[in-house]
């Protein structure tokens, strides 16, 4: 029998430009199945059980306003996250671009080194004029410029594409307290 | 600290005064609201504020136009020790004397009649509003914006946006909601501050841009709604909320004094800035009943923009999480009841 000696509790906050589906993500990964609505999102916060990799986790999910000017009410829940959730839609080429211009930019301000996961949402929708589309490698290359730890293509309907979004979360949590134990190790043993 | 870097490369930008103050909120990165506080109380400025920057000038010993001059034009000098100098002798926070320069100076504006036109109205309406609570002193306010020909209390910069979007906006899904592209967002920021009365539609500019231009304008202006009124309104309108929370429809003499009660607030507000609220409310209104094409009902304006138009200050997260329900049914009554509120109807 596995023992669950600790539950750890992360914070994650998901971001994106409007309308690219963030609610929704949150909606499907806590098994909400009311039907779609068309509110937009102030601020909302979910707490949700999940196991991954034998360890139980308690996830604390921020669900952020899409509008780049509620900045002041959006990034007061940036210090105390652990890692970022960014969104995109793939067949909006507006909300692409924000990730560079307005995203990354607002986040790496107030957290230098916070792990960000890229989110390609509506996987299952596809724009009628091709330009808006944005195509695998151009995030690619977004993620290597800005070392993004993980992406993620889903339709945020999708129950299993959702939770890999989540497990990556996790995922990159581990990661990187795995990096900063190492890192002070070798601090310690090049002295 | 702040980082004179940032200081200084708002010095450099257009020669206007409106696009100086305009930069300098956005690239001091503080809240306007602060700024407009630490300007405005008379508790932290004992001097009168024409005074105070005389001081601040005499101190270096040179002559004030002169230098004022070479801090914005002439950018080999050593601006950012100039202004250190400034700033350490009189012992004063940055920021008020940063505000008060841009407020007080007269910077070169590109256009001296113009200039004159606005000064003469702005007295007008000082004379007006004299003593009346809500007229804030902002190196930003809306009366120092050129004037629409067909309202002489709207900016004109207001006016575009809006009669655009109210053309174009109707079946744009998501307006207010969706966020335009950085770049066109700029190219028509600045298309409008040279000429608030250009044809966005020569720009082929999508109309979710000019939405967000808009909303930056506001964002960037001193608040619609000062402050100490705000909270009045918040007041008034929260003993509103809570009954119809409550699920029992109010009775109906009680809504109505509560109504009136919003009303009663709104009627303080100083005359520019009323005037630009009842015209963008009124807006709202009208776009909110085609909500079938573009999916944003009063309540989902009301909540992409209330923070626009009411500037509230969180100091943690859990605060903020607890309050933005009322300032978001405040805006919605507002939308809802605009014809009650600003054009004398009954209430609905």
């Amino acid at each position: 029998m596995i023992s669950h000696k600790s539950e750890r509790t992360v914070t994650c906050t998901i971001v994106g430009d409007g309308m690219v589906g963030k609610s929704q993500i949150c909606k499907t990964f806590i098994g909400d199945l009311t039907i779609e609505d068309y509110e937009a999102t102030v601020t909302n916060e979910h707490s949700v059980l999940t196991q991954f990799m034998g360890d139980r986790y308690t996830l604390r999910i921020v669900d952020s306003s899409g509008q780049h000017d509620y900045k002041d009410i959006r990034t007061l829940s940036y210090k105390k996250s652990e890692v970022f959730i960014l969104c995109f839609n793939l067949s909006d080429r507006d909300s692409f671009e924000s990730i560079e211009t307005f995203w990354i930019p607002e986040i790496r301000k107030l957290c230098k080194k916070t792990p960000v996961i890229l989110v390609a949402t509506g996987k299952d929708i596809q724009d009628n004029d091709e330009n808006n589309n944005v195509s695998k490698e151009e995030y690619l290359s977004v993620m290597d410029k800005y070392g993004i730890d993980a992406y993620v293509e889903c339709s945020s309907y999708n129950k299993e594409e959702v939770n890999e979004v989540f497990e990556d979360v996790l995922l990159s949590v581990i990661k990187s307290k795995k990096k900063r134990l190492s890192n002070i190790f070798h601090h310690l043993l090049a002295r | 600290m702040l980082d004179f870097e940032h200081y200084f490369d708002c010095f450099s930008v257009r020669p206007s005064r409106q696009n100086i103050s305009f930069d300098c909120f956005t690239v001091l990165d503080l809240p306007v609201r602060t700024l407009v506080c630490d300007s405005v109380r008379p508790s932290l400025l004992d001097l009168p504020v024409r005074t105070l920057v005389c001081d601040c000038f005499t101190v270096l010993d040179l002559p004030v136009r002169t230098l004022v001059c070479d801090c914005f034009t002439v950018l080999d000098l050593p601006v950012r020790t100039l202004v250190c100098d400034c700033f350490t002798v009189l012992d004063l926070p940055v920021r008020t004397l940063v505000c008060d320069c841009f407020t007080v100076l007269d910077l070169p504006v590109l256009d001296r009649k113009k200039a004159k036109e606005l000064q003469k109205k702005q007295k007008k309406l000082h004379k007006k509003s004299d003593g009346r609570p809500g007229t804030s002193e902002s190196g930003c306010r809306l009366v120092d914006f050129q004037m629409s020909s067909t309202n002489p209390s709207l900016p004109q910069y207001v006016e575009t946006c809006v009669e655009f979007i109210r053309e174009e906006g109707i079946n744009a899904e998501g307006i207010y909601r969706i966020p335009g592209n950085k770049q066109q967002v700029e190219i028509l920021q600045v298309k409008l501050q040279e000429d608030p009365n250009v044809d966005i539609r020569s720009l082929d500019i999508q109309v979710n841009t000019v939405a967000t231009v808009l909303k930056s304008f506001f964002k960037d202006t001193e608040p619609l709604i000062p402050p100490q009124l705000q909270e009045e309104l918040l007041e008034a309108a929260e003993k509103y909320v809570e009954n119809r929370e409550a699920g029992k429809e109010p009775e109906i003499p009680e809504k109505s004094t509560r109504l009136l009660g919003i009303r009663g607030v709104l009627r303080k507000i100083s005359p520019v800035n009323y005037e630009v609220l009842k015209y963008f409310i009124t807006h709202l209104n009208e776009l909110s009943q085609h909500k079938d094409k573009h999916s944003m009902d009063s309540r989902n304006l009301a909540l992409c923009l209330w923070p626009t138009i009411l500037r509230m200050d969180f100091s943690s997260y859990d605060k903020m999480a607890q309050s933005t329900k009322i300032p978001g049914e405040v805006i919605q009554t507002l939308i809802d009841q605009c014809g009650f509120f600003f054009h004398g109807e009954p209430e609905c």
